[in-house]
């Protein structure tokens, strides 16, 4: 069981997650905008941020901008989510401190392999 | 000895030497000669002299030594004393002595003699006598002395005294023949002296004689001939003689010869030369006879080309036509020396200038150039002179008669088409043929001069043109030269180098006109470097260059076209165009895209991903409903999302039709309320009617999506409840609704960013309102087509207020209050010819209001014929008629070919957009249906006062005259 963040501003969206990561036994936190992310993530320790790029207040990027800045929070792992699926958004959220991407619309099923290879430390 | 001779027959000088030397020679030896043998005759006659003497002197010493001997003798005898018979033998020794002497002087057969007689006698009379007289003496016998001195002795002694004596006077004899011998040979030697001296003299003059013949004969004779020579008188070189001499008179022969030749010979050929010489003289006379004449023809020439020169000094080198025209008349009268003239160019204008005229004249001149005496010059096109009596206007004050001669010149242009006239009078004295000539000569110049100046005048107009051209052209339009001067610029690049004129830039260098353009620029480096690759390197395969100006919000592209004359690159055309609207489009396209693609993708993800979950995952029969539903509103929430966005992009783009009426504003709302009410249960909506004109003009459906729009943004941006309230009343000439909730409010910093598309205001409140981002975008665009507009206030947790206002439309004749109006528009008649009757009586409505007076017409025939009896002041005519055989556009053509109506302004007012059309067909407006009506009004009443204003009489109508 691992300890994971979702930020998500679109309702439905964090339903799906929510409801096929709990499914996996994962316990997950949800957060609606940047700035809620930001403060969950210093609070606790997660195995994993699932970030959505468009969010009020804070963006995305924005969100990891700040999170690597943090001194323990270095090496979380940081997946983004994002409809923004051009080869340079996608190169850019990953030169701003994100460790893994995916793009939207992506499929549950996949997401929840894609979580479950990282967080067994296999390189997904 | 030859050798010898040769070397003194080539000498003069030596010859001359040789002779003087001989003669010396000669002098000498003869002179020492005989002062030789005059010396030797002294020199002998002294020796002979010396010896004689010596022979006298020893002859007296020899006596007298025997003369005292006898006297000693005798004394001693006598007086026996001793001392004298020692004195007897002293003197016989110097007897002896003195013998010896005369004997070594001896020379003569009687020296010898008496010196032997002497000596027989010394040895007899000291040897035998003396001492036989002593003994006897001594012995005293003295008879025997005695005996003895008579038997001889005294007879001995007297012998030898008469021989001395006889001696003595021989010697004398011999001195004075010595004597004598020496004054005969010197008076010999005298004589050959004088012999010698005449001799030499004689030698001399032989000399003198020699030389004058050597020297002077010939040089008489050289001198003689050259004499000749010199007097011209015939020498033949043969004459010249001596010339065999091998000396200098030889040499001088031969060269005087020589001379002599070479002179004749010289003189031959200076006497060939001479008559050659005069031959060429007689040409040369010919020739300058020649030269004289070509001179003559010269210095006339020259005098022409002085007044040519002059005149083409004297015209001006403007390329004013006036001025032009007046230094031709002025210099040929000059030239011509003429009183008064006239040049008249032969263009429209009949453009002239003239020289001592008065106005009068020249208006005379001008007004029958086609048919005064000129005539001969457009029908010959050559010049002619005329003479004259002269008027008495011209006469002043004389009175006799006098004449005036007139010449009239053509001026004729490249294609022989006479271009100009001119006309000289002058009083002084008539025109020559030549001087005529001259003149035609000065017109050919004139020719040129008006050709250039023509040509001038076509170029700067040429030029005009093309700047007009350039300047409303939008681009800026900019050529440079190779050296990165300006060369050409239009008035749009003018703008963007920051100069106010154009002429600001004529010849600017690059550093002057680039400057402006790079500080403003954002990217001013590249730009420069841009700009410098292309003008200086020719780099003409750059690449257009966009820049964008901060301050003027502009975006610029610029590309270059290098220009080629002949080859040769004369420098580049930068066109500088504005693309601040593509690049924002583009940009905003850009965005758009993405952001469209982010929108679309956050609904199908869940769409996808539900669905995905059901297919493969075993779920409750509530989580299957739960995720069924979500899967529904998300669908229809993408549905709602395309539908929006397809809206707005057929908005924007100007696709979207509007089905324009006249509406009532308050239904519509009502009915987006009654629609919106059911979706929410805290929110109580209230509509406040402030006014009755409520009617808008527009598409019904369109403006209840505005509402509903407004109305559902007012209930999901106040979550918690709270009042709706619609509000509609008059604001000016606007019809204004307002639409009022009392929710979260809008941060003041996205007020500007309201309308934009997909643009979400960020809550505080973090939960997320649904909905597509287009909402506002979609009033915003539609609003705009009515006409209409929109704004917003707003305080955050108070609500916000959007306003929404549409031009007002008046239905009634309720306009008691409308601004003053024209008397002139009150009488003004107006015709409507329209088949909508609600349309129609709308029309006819306003027009009313605005004071016109109005008559209906539903048919074009009808139409026609109300026009021809009424003439009203305008026409409102509509195309499409319900009689379908004749149209609006036959009736337009009707009215526009009678000539009683033509005048009328007709204003169409129809649905097709053929505003071209109509305009072409003679159309004054073209109203393009639906439109207000009140723009009607002003449409007409700006067309009457524009009548009134161009001078056309208007007639108005006025209630009496009908």
């Amino acid at each position: 069981m691992a300890k994971i963040l979702l930020a998500e501003d679109e309702e439905v969206l964090r339903m799906l997650v929510v409801d096929t990561l709990e499914d996996e036994g994962h316990d997950i936190d949800e957060a609606c905008d940047g700035e809620e992310a930001i403060n969950m993530i210093k609070q606790n320790d997660y195995d994993l941020i699932l970030l959505d790029y468009m969010m009020p207040i804070y963006t995305g990027l924005e969100v990891i901008q700040q999170v690597r800045q943090m001194p323990d929070k270095k090496h979380v792992k940081i997946m983004m989510l994002s409809a923004k699926s051009q080869q340079a958004d996608q190169q850019r959220v990953l030169d701003a401190g994100a460790d893994y991407f995916m793009a939207k619309p992506y499929s549950p099923l996949e997401l929840v392999q894609r979580i479950e290879a990282i967080l067994h430390g296999e390189d997904a | 000895m030859e050798k010898m001779r040769s070397y003194f027959r080539q000498s003069f000088a030596r010859q001359f030497i040789l002779l003087v030397a001989s003669f010396f020679i000669i002098f000498v030896v003869g002179a020492t000669a005989l002062s030789m043998y005059q010396a030797t005759l002294v020199t002998s006659f002294e020796k002979k002299k010396n010896q004689i003497e010596m022979k006298m002197k020893y002859a007296q010493e020899i006596e007298q030594a025997f003369n005292q001997a006898f006297s000693d003798a005798r004394g001693y005898l006598a007086f026996n004393r001793k001392e004298f018979k020692l004195s007897i033998f002293r003197e016989q020794e110097n007897a002896q002595t003195g013998l010896d002497a005369l004997e070594l002087a001896a020379t003569t057969k009687d020296d010898k003699q008496f010196i032997l007689k002497a000596r027989q006698f010394a040895s007899y009379y000291f040897g035998d006598l003396v001492p036989e007289a002593i003994e006897a003496f001594e012995s005293g016998n003295i008879q025997k002395v005695l005996s003895l001195s008579e038997n001889g002795g005294t007879a001995s002694i007297e012998q030898f005294q008469f021989q001395m004596k006889t001696y003595k006077q021989s010697l004398n004899d011999q001195l004075d023949g010595a004597f004598r011998q020496l004054s005969k040979e010197q008076q010999i030697a005298q004589t050959a002296f004088i012999v010698f001296v005449f001799l030499m003299l004689f030698l001399l003059a032989a000399i003198a004689r020699i030389m004058t013949k050597k020297i002077g004969a010939p040089l008489r004779a050289l001198a003689h001939m050259a004499e000749k020579i010199a007097n011209d008188e015939q020498v033949h070189n043969n004459d010249v003689i001596h010339t065999a001499r091998e000396d200098e008179i030889g040499k001088l022969a031969q060269a005087f010869r020589k001379m002599l030749m070479s002179i004749q010979e010289k003189e031959e050929s200076l006497m060939a030369h001479n008559e050659e010489l005069l031959a060429q003289q007689d040409e040369l006379e010919v020739q300058q006879a020649e030269l004289e004449q070509a001179l003559e023809a010269m210095q006339a020439r020259e005098r022409e080309l002085e007044r040519y020169n002059d005149f083409i000094q004297g015209l001006s080198n403007s390329l004013d036509r006036q001025e032009v025209l007046h230094s031709i008349v002025f210099n040929m009268a000059r030239v011509m020396e003429a009183d008064r003239g006239m040049i008249v160019l032969m263009n429209e204008q009949k453009t002239y200038a003239a020289f001592g005229l008065s106005p009068y004249g020249v208006e005379q001149f001008l007004t029958y150039v086609y048919n005064g005496l000129h005539q001969r010059l457009f029908e010959q096109k050559k010049p002619f002179v005329l003479k004259r009596e002269v008027a008495a206007s011209e006469k002043g004050y004389h009175e006799e008669t006098m004449f005036v001669h007139d010449v009239f010149l053509p001026v004729l242009s490249n294609e022989s088409k006479v271009q100009a006239i001119l006309v000289f009078s002058r009083f002084g004295g008539p025109f020559s043929d030549e001087e005529v000539h001259e003149y035609v000569g000065l017109t050919k110049q004139i020719s040129i001069s008006l050709q250039k100046m023509e040509l001038y005048e076509q170029t700067e107009q040429a030029r005009e043109t093309v700047q007009h051209i350039l300047n409303t052209v939008q681009e800026g339009i900019h050529f440079v030269d190779r050296d990165g001067n300006s060369v050409i610029v239009n008035k749009q690049m003018a703008d963007l180098l920051q100069k106010e004129t154009i002429a600001e830039l004529g010849g600017a260098s690059y550093e002057q006109w680039a400057r402006g353009l790079i500080e403003q620029s954002d990217a001013g480096k590249t730009l420069c470097d841009y700009l410098r690759a292309i003008i200086f390197n020719g780099d003409e395969e750059r690449e257009p260059f966009v820049y964008h100006l901060p301050q003027k919000r502009k975006v610029i592209q610029v590309y270059a076209k290098p220009l080629y004359r002949n080859g040769e690159r004369q420098g580049t055309v930068f066109v500088h165009r504005d693309i601040t609207k593509e690049f924002e489009v583009d940009q905003m396209k850009s965005e758009f895209v993405s952001t469209v693609s982010h929108e679309l993708r956050t609904p199908l993800s869940s769409v996808l991903g539900f669905t995905e979950l059901m297919l493969t995952k075993e779920l409750k029969p509530e989580r299957q409903k739960k995720y069924l539903t979500t899967i529904y509103q998300e669908a229809k929430r993408l549905t709602a999302l395309i539908n929006d966005f397809l809206d707005v992009q057929r908005m924007e783009s100007g696709k979207q039709t509007y089905d324009k009426k006249y509406e009532d504003l308050v239904s519509i709302i009502e009915n987006v309320i009654e629609t919106q009410k059911v979706n929410t249960t805290i929110h109580q909506f209230r509509l406040q009617k402030e006014t009755d004109k409520t009617t808008v003009l527009g598409d019904r459906d369109k403006l209840a999506q505005v509402f509903t729009n407004l109305i559902s943004n007012a209930i999901k941006y106040s979550p918690d409840g709270g009042n709706i309230t619609v509000r509609i009343y008059e604001r000016g000439n606007r019809l204004c609704v307002d639409v009022q909730d009392e929710g979260l409010g809008i941060p003041e910093e996205a007020l500007p960013h309201l309308f934009t598309k997909f643009y979400r205001v960020d809550n505080s409140d973090r939960r997320r309102i649904g909905g597509t981002g287009l909402g506002l975008a979609i009033v915003k665009e539609i609003v705009k087509a009515h006409e209409g507009e929109v704004a917003v206030t707003s305080e955050l947790k108070k609500g916000s207020t959007f306003t929404i206002s549409f031009p007002l439309v008046v239905m009634a004749r309720s306009r008691e209050d409308e601004r003053d109006i024209d008397d002139k528009q009150a009488h003004a008649h107006v015709i409507i010819v329209e088949d909508d009757e609600n349309l129609a009586a709308l029309l006819e409505a306003e027009l009313k209001d605005s004071g016109f007076r109005v008559k209906l017409v539903k048919e074009g025939k009808e139409a026609i014929e109300l026009i021809q009896k009424e003439k009203p002041d305008a026409v409102v005519l509509d195309i499409m008629l319900e009689e379908h055989d004749v149209s609006g556009w036959d009736v337009l053509k009707e009215l526009k070919q009678n000539e009683e109506l033509a005048h009328i302004p007709i204003i169409i007012s129809s649905a097709l957009e053929e505003r071209e059309k109509g305009m072409a067909l003679g159309a004054n407006s073209y109203l393009v249906k639906p439109y207000q009506p009140s723009q009607l009004s002003k449409t007409i009443l700006q067309m009457l006062l524009n009548k009134e204003r161009q001078g056309e009489i208007f007639v108005p109508l006025n209630e009496e005259a009908n």
